[in-house]
């Protein structure tokens, strides 16, 4: 007989879940959220629990930014990034983070129907319209400013 | 009287290497050898990348452990890894030998050595099922074969080749029920035999530590350690302690003990002290005078430190979106666990300010530990194991 671990069965006052079960109940009859949150609140949050939604994320921007943005993603649990694409003829078809770059064109004519966001921080007007020429619906495009969460 | 004879494989080996499963072979078979006649089959690797020959190869007694070390043929082409790896995430079957011959270390002699040795182990146990070391080597379809995978949810996993990997060993060594669970769920492999808790860790004496000289200025602080990467999701910790100190202003500091990571972008405070590296003897000391060990981590196959900071009957903080970390929290009541800033805002008050509870968690943690993560306990469970074979 297999034995598995020993579970703490000592008596006393303290229990896990009910401890948690009391601070559940006690944000949600404060109704505490993260968008109040002043250093990595509302921007932070909002725009992961977005990218969570997402099917299907095509990272626009390579460079520091776009890799410090892939990391927070991965580390939020987001694990539906498809491709990455720039503007740099020099990075395209070099790989990052196991994603082979694409120009912006191949990304648009290969994910017509995932979630663009934009990493690069002077660029992002300039590539929202460059994005929306080549076919990607507004509703699809997404700005993703790390100034806005103290990332950057 | 004779000892029976048992045998590791694994990728690399040796008191200069660092990881996580690297560590875990080497204590585990240093306190088999109490036991058995332990040998290492290994590589002459020392890091993963590019699986470049750092030991020489050959016959080397380290601990009580006799290490054959076998040169890597091949060291690792990132830029075809890389492209290998993005074929295998796509499907591509084609590819699998490639890919496994390109992971590495690829050691074609270390195989072939234990084709014809492994019969003379009464148990050939695999470390990590990751590398070209445990794959190759669990096609060769040992009947005394044993597989260690430290294995978590991640890309890799899901890839077919694996299959065959969790499949072919007579039995498992699992680090945590959740680990268990999810490769039950994943590979179907609940009827092989099996055993849980398979890593130990030396209980520190119970006394009175004294505190490291340069940190006795802080009182009230509590204490992180670890690599300071976004692989262990350090950056969250970082926030959410700022936040809370803007929150709940105190005198509480944060520790952190650990180095960074090239290329990490830290928020600075006042109230958090990066102390680097620290000897073993100091980190005790540390985490002993710590109010609670906090771990951020969002993925864990086990976690040694909690175990440690519970072994000094110091209550942990956990991330509760990794399962491993909140099971071990809730199977010790040692500690609390938080998914988000609020819940670690208020699961860090509620250990600061419950004086009662806090030393009942103190208590939980250490009698939990010393039921199941002694290295007596997980030598006689090991054992059973292999006597079953």
């Amino acid at each position: 007989m297999n034995e598995v671990l020993k579970s703490n069965n000592r008596k006393n006052k303290f229990d896990v879940e009910t401890v948690m079960n009391q601070i559940r109940e006690k944000i949600a009859v404060q109704k505490l959220r993260q968008e109040e949150l002043r250093y990595m609140g509302a921007y932070y949050y909002k725009s992961m629990d977005y990218f969570r939604e997402q099917e299907k994320i095509v990272l626009f921007g390579v460079g520091k930014f776009g890799a410090l943005l892939y990391r927070e993603m991965l580390a939020n649990g987001i694990n539906s990034i498809v491709g990455v694409c720039d503007n740099n003829e020099n990075q395209i078809g070099a790989i990052f983070y196991a994603h082979q770059i694409l120009s912006p064109l191949d990304a648009v004519k290969k994910y017509p129907d995932a979630c663009f966001v934009i990493s690069p921080v002077h660029y992002e007007n300039e590539i929202m319209i460059q994005l929306a020429e080549l076919g990607v619906p507004v509703r699809q495009i997404r700005i993703f400013n790390m100034k806005m969460c103290e990332l950057e | 009287m004779e000892k029976n004879k048992i045998a590791f494989v694994v990728q690399r080996y040796g008191l200069e290497v660092n990881g996580g499963a690297e560590y875990h072979c080497r204590v585990l078979a240093e306190h088999l050898s109490a036991k058995y006649e332990v040998s290492v089959l290994t590589t002459c690797a020392i890091g993963y990348c590019p699986w470049d020959n750092y030991y020489n190869s050959g016959r080397e007694e380290l601990n009580n452990v006799t290490v054959y070390r076998y040169p890597v043929e091949r060291i690792r082409n990132e830029k075809l890894y890389a492209e290998l790896f993005s074929e295998m995430k796509k499907g591509n079957e084609k590819i699998e030998e490639e890919f496994i011959d390109e992971v590495g270390p690829y050691c074609p002699s270390l195989i072939e050595d234990l084709k014809w040795k492994a019969k003379e182990f009464k148990a050939v146990i695999f470390v990590t099922y990751l590398f070209y070391t445990t794959i190759r080597g669990l096609q060769l379809k040992l009947d005394n074969a044993i597989l260690l995978p430290t294995a978590h949810d991640e890309t890799q996993i899901y890839w077919s080749l694996y299959k065959d990997v969790f499949r072919s060993p007579a039995a498992m060594l699992y680090n945590s029920v959740e680990e268990m669970n999810f490769l039950w769920e994943k590979f179907g492999i609940s009827q092989k035999k099996f055993r849980l808790t398979c890593v130990g860790i030396e209980i520190p004496e119970q006394k009175k530590y004294n505190q490291v000289e340069r940190y006795k200025e802080y009182k009230n602080y509590i204490v992180y350690v670890g690599r300071i990467s976004s692989g262990k999701n350090y950056e969250e910790l970082n926030r959410f302690f700022i936040e809370f100190k803007e929150r709940n202003p105190s005198d509480l500091k944060m520790l952190v003990i650990g180095k960074a990571d090239n290329g990490m972008r830290l928020i600075c405070s006042d109230d958090i002290i990066y102390t680097g590296f620290v000897s073993e003897e100091e980190k005790i000391q540390i985490m002993y005078h710590a109010k609670l060990l906090v771990m951020p981590s969002n993925q864990e196959s086990l976690s040694l430190v909690i175990l440690e900071s519970m072994a000094l009957k110091r209550p942990v903080l956990v991330n509760g979106r990794c399962a491993v970390l909140k099971g071990q929290c809730i199977r010790s009541n040692a500690g609390l666990y938080y998914t988000d800033y609020y819940e670690f805002e208020l699961c860090l008050n509620y250990i600061m300010s419950h004086e009662e509870e806090y030393n009942e968690m103190c208590k939980n943690g250490y009698y939990f530990v010393k039921a199941n993560y002694n290295w007596d306990v997980v030598v006689e469970n090991v054992s059973a194991l292999i006597n079953e074979l």
